[in-house]
């Protein structure tokens, strides 16, 4: 970050999804480094071939050729995203799922539908360290 | 009395009765034959005492006798006969020479007879009818001498006595000491006169005197005595002619009055006695004899013999003792012999005694060592041969206990290991398997049967090298088929044994088992129920006992406990499966569910947010209004949508609470925060009266967070304006959360309605309508955490609501470091 904006990667194949994050991040809160990949096809060459390392990247689970599991496996080998915050994004949100994805090694969770009103204040957590596993 | 048993050792009585046998009759006869050897010894000692003296007198009598010869050959001699001739003839001219003839005669006479070196007459005589001496020889000084000093004799009574007598009787005087003149001859000198009557053409002629020298076969009387003997002869009055003290002698001539009567008075009456014999005297055995002349019935002497008993006897001892010696050394041989044969016999019993103490004692080992011909060797060689049939009938009893020990160690690991085992084929080939191999059979089968158990079918097999076994071509076997032991064993529900199958009509041959001669099939039960038949097959004959069989059919009922368990676990298995797969069915369904309703919501809530805040373009107040109420609406969907979810996973079972440490204090305190913004625009004050360093409790943080502001919210929202007051506690094992308010109150007649779903009490107030779904879904999580909830309420005045949720065990540190951020429900 070092002083300048924070950078974000949505991966996400849901369009509408997209664009609410779009809207969110760059017409709501001002963020100009939003990337985003719509799919997990490879996804490591794909992350690698990114132009700057994100600070947090949001991650939806139900994907395809590789889900949200193997999305952040792949990016916890990569040295470069070791201090990068990995944050499901799902509408998967039972129980099961919080402790699956706690288990994996997430550093939290938005759960959809995104609560525009406290997603600010989530993402600003986010951004100090803070666990945050939300549920709407 | 008090009884004494005294317990001998078998050596020691057979010791004891050999003793009593072998020394009782040594004793008695050797006791009897001492005292009768004793008696015989002794009479034979007397004997001896009597045979010496009887030597003595026979001397004595033999030298009376020759001289008695004497006196007749002479009297009958040529020249006494001439002189007597020519006496009675009264021829004068005959008569001198005769009696020259005679007088050299009697010269011969005096100078031949000796006794010993001794002349034995001291003085031959012929006497006439008138008692002259007619003719006279002495003997002087050793030489017969014809003697002129001629005397008449007539007085005499050795003249006067014979002269009576008819021709050839002699008369024969005391023995005295008186010389031919009366006198005591000094040196003493005994001297006897044998006299006899001379007769010619039967006229008495005159008398022939022979003196005799008496000292000769006196001195016979001392001559020879044994040890310690004394001898004496005395005359018919008792009067000492021979005793070893000189004083006794010649009583009579010597005048001294001593003689046997007075010096032996007690032998006095042996005098008397014609005969001879013993007598004791004393302590002495007086042995005595008389001495009577031959032909001579009036003159005697008699001779006596005393010898102290002891020295008699001593003798007699000597050979007692001798005897008794020789006794005792038999007895000492006889004890010897009988130890001997008493250690013997008593030996070898002690050997079998202490063998068989031992061989009680378990030490089947020991054997007797006795070699012998007798009963003995015989009973050791029986002993030793029972010992060895002992030792091998309990080698065979161990080997037969270890065998059955085995045997049912084996059935016990199979049991065991089919407990193991849920799946039914594994489990039959498994029990086959595993008896075939670890009974060694030549076959191990199972049958089921089927078809409504109208036949039978290998359902698993197995032969000793544990091999899966099918039997070729075999598709079944009809339950009443015959022959069939297995068909008979699910026919009658019975084991059935053939020990033989070369002879038994039951047995039906399989060309796979060629070698088969034994079979017992078991039939598998369960209660009435038959669920199969374990068929055993052997190559041996009489393979199965009845210990075999007792066994088996333990294993079979375990067998069966295990089909049956097998058959239960497919079973439920199956029905579990079922149930599993309906339930992730189900749950896969709600979160499908949960997904696809989330995914357009998030696109209405945000699309409908941003126009509404005019993120995408100006919009008038009027179009805002209405766009926040599609996200108003939206909005309380979600709430529906996530109350659905929780209550549908409460109806099916399927709630899932993720439990970790919950810390009381800061789930009250973020709740008390969320209900500062409900209060903030209305006239109701908010107290909260919350214990501190309330415990951390294991729970579903969420779900607690949940409840509580479940609680709040409702509070606030049935509250027009007084007063919400939280408060918590530790009460008991719990934690005590109460939510009070002054609020509407719910009605009597809707107080049972209130955990229901949907079931919302009627109200006028005009908040946001709730889904109608907390409160269910908060006793629901209230009672999966193992808490209660209730309330007190009373219209217009109030509600309040008790929640209690258990500390529980499982309490952990209050001050556990909080290691995740707020989950946060919407």
């Amino acid at each position: 970050m070092s002083g300048s904006l924070p950078a974000f990667l949505y991966v996400e194949d849901d369009e509408l999804s997209q664009e609410i994050m779009q809207l969110l991040l760059v017409h709501v809160l001002g963020y100009s480094q939003v990337m985003t990949i719509e799919d997990s096809n490879h996804f490591v060459e794909r992350v690698r071939a990114l132009p700057i390392v994100p600070d947090v990247i949001f991650l939806d689970i139900q994907m395809r050729p590789h889900d949200g599991y193997a999305m952040l496996k792949m990016l916890r080998g990569e040295e470069a995203y070791q201090k990068t915050k990995v944050i499901a994004m799902t509408a998967s949100v039972m129980a099961t799922d919080v402790a699956a994805l706690k288990t994996a090694g997430f550093d939290g969770l938005i759960g959809k539908p995104i609560m525009r009103q406290v997603f600010p204040d989530l993402l600003r957590r986010i951004l100090a360290g803070e666990s945050i596993w939300f549920i709407s | 009395m008090r009884a004494i048993k005294l317990r001998l050792n078998l050596g020691l009585k057979l010791l004891l009765i050999f003793l009593i046998v072998g020394l009782i009759p040594l004793i008695v006869t050797g006791g009897v034959n001492i005292l009768l050897t004793s008696n015989t010894l002794r009479d034979r000692a007397f004997g001896d005492e009597q045979a010496y003296l009887q030597r003595k007198a026979n001397e004595i009598e033999r030298f009376l006798s020759a001289t008695g010869d004497d006196v007749f050959l002479l009297s009958q001699s040529v020249a006494v006969r001439e002189m007597s001739q020519a006496i009675v003839n009264n021829n004068q001219l005959a008569l001198q020479p005769a009696r020259e003839t005679t007088a050299t005669e009697f010269q011969n006479f005096v100078a031949q007879r000796k006794f010993g070196d001794q002349r034995v007459y001291a003085r031959i005589r012929f006497l006439t009818t008138d008692g002259f001496e007619f003719v006279r020889v002495d003997d002087v000084d050793g030489k017969p001498t014809v003697s002129m000093n001629l005397n008449f004799r007539n007085n005499e009574g050795y003249f006067s006595q014979a002269i009576g007598l008819p021709e050839g009787e002699i008369y024969i005087s005391p023995i005295n000491l008186f010389d031919e003149y009366g006198r005591i001859q000094q040196p003493y000198t005994p001297v006897l006169q044998y006299s006899t009557p001379v007769y010619s053409d039967e006229k008495l002629v005159g008398v022939l005197v022979m003196d005799i020298q008496a000292q000769g076969f006196l001195d016979l009387v001392q001559a020879d005595l044994p040890s310690k003997a004394t001898a004496f002869l005395v005359d018919q009055e008792g009067y000492y002619l021979s005793d070893a003290d000189p004083a006794k002698l010649y009583g009579r001539d010597l005048k001294t009055g001593i003689s046997l009567p007075s010096d032996r008075p007690a032998l006095s009456e042996v005098l008397n006695t014609p005969q001879d014999g013993t007598t004791e005297l004393g302590g002495n055995i007086v042995v005595y004899q008389r001495i009577v002349p031959p032909g001579q019935e009036g003159r005697y002497w008699m001779l006596f013999s005393l010898r102290p008993l002891n020295t008699v006897l001593s003798s007699v001892r000597q050979q007692q003792n001798t005897l008794e010696l020789a006794l005792l050394l038999v007895g000492i041989v006889v004890a010897g012999i009988a130890l001997y044969f008493a250690r013997g016999l008593s030996r070898p019993i002690v050997q079998l005694t202490e063998t068989s103490t031992l061989i009680a004692d378990g030490n089947l080992n020991q054997r007797v060592q006795i070699a012998r011909d007798d009963e003995i060797g015989d009973l050791a060689r029986t002993f030793n041969s029972m010992a060895d049939q002992l030792r091998g009938s309990i080698d065979h009893l161990e080997d037969r206990v270890n065998a059955r020990t085995r045997d049912l160690q084996i059935a016990a690991d199979v049991s065991r290991q089919l407990t193991t085992v849920l799946d039914i084929d594994r489990l039959l080939q498994q029990v086959a398997t595993l008896t075939a191999t670890s009974y060694d059979l030549y076959a191990s089968f199972v049958f089921l049967p089927v078809e409504n158990g109208k036949r039978l079918i290998q359902a698993a097999g197995a032969d000793s090298s544990g091999a899966l076994l099918k039997l070729e071509g075999f598709d079944g076997l009809l339950i009443n088929a015959q022959p069939s032991i297995v068909a008979l064993a699910a026919r009658s529900c019975e084991t059935v044994t053939v020990n033989n199958t070369l002879t038994s009509p039951l047995y039906l041959h399989w060309d796979a088992l060629p070698d088969t001669r034994s079979e017992v099939a078991i039939p598998l039960m369960l209660g009435d129920r038959l669920l199969g038949v374990f068929d055993l097959q052997s190559r041996q004959t009489n393979r199965f006992d009845e210990e075999d069989l007792r066994i088996l059919t333990s294993l079979a009922e375990q067998i069966a406990i295990a089909v049956r368990n097998a058959q239960l676990f497919e079973e439920t298995k199956a029905a579990r499966e079922a149930a599993e797969q309906a339930n992730k069915v189900k749950s896969q369904f709600l979160a499908n569910m949960s997904h696809e309703l989330r995914t357009p919501l998030n696109a209405i809530l945000n699309f409908t947010g941003f126009v509404a805040d005019g993120v995408l373009g100006p919009v008038n107040e009027k179009q805002a209004d209405s766009l926040n109420k599609v996200v108003n609406s939206s909005q309380h969907l979600l709430s529906l949508i996530n109350d659905i979810l929780d209550l549908t996973k409460i109806e099916v079972g399927m709630m899932d609470l993720f439990i970790q440490d919950v810390d009381m204090n800061a789930a009250l305190e973020s709740s008390v925060s969320t209900a500062k913004g409900l209060v903030k625009d209305k006239p109701i004050q908010l107290i909260t009266d919350i214990e501190k360093d309330l415990p951390v409790i294991m729970g579903d943080r969420r779900r607690i967070r949940q409840v509580l502001l479940n609680l709040i919210s409702n509070a606030v929202k049935f509250t027009p304006e007084g007063s919400v007051t939280i408060s918590a506690s530790r009460k008991d094992g719990d934690i005590l959360i109460t939510v009070s308010d002054t609020g509407i109150g719910i009605p009597a007649d809707q107080t049972d309605t209130v955990f229901e779903s949907f079931k919302q009490a009627k109200h006028d107030l005009p908040e946001n309508p709730g889904t109608g779904l907390g409160m269910p879904i908060s006793k629901a999580f209230v009672e999966a955490h193992g808490g209660k909830i209730w309330f007190e309420s009373r219209v217009g005045v109030g509600t309040t609501f008790y929640v209690t949720l258990p500390i529980a065990a499982t309490e952990v540190e209050a001050a556990a470091p909080k290691t995740e951020g707020t989950v946060q429900a919407s």
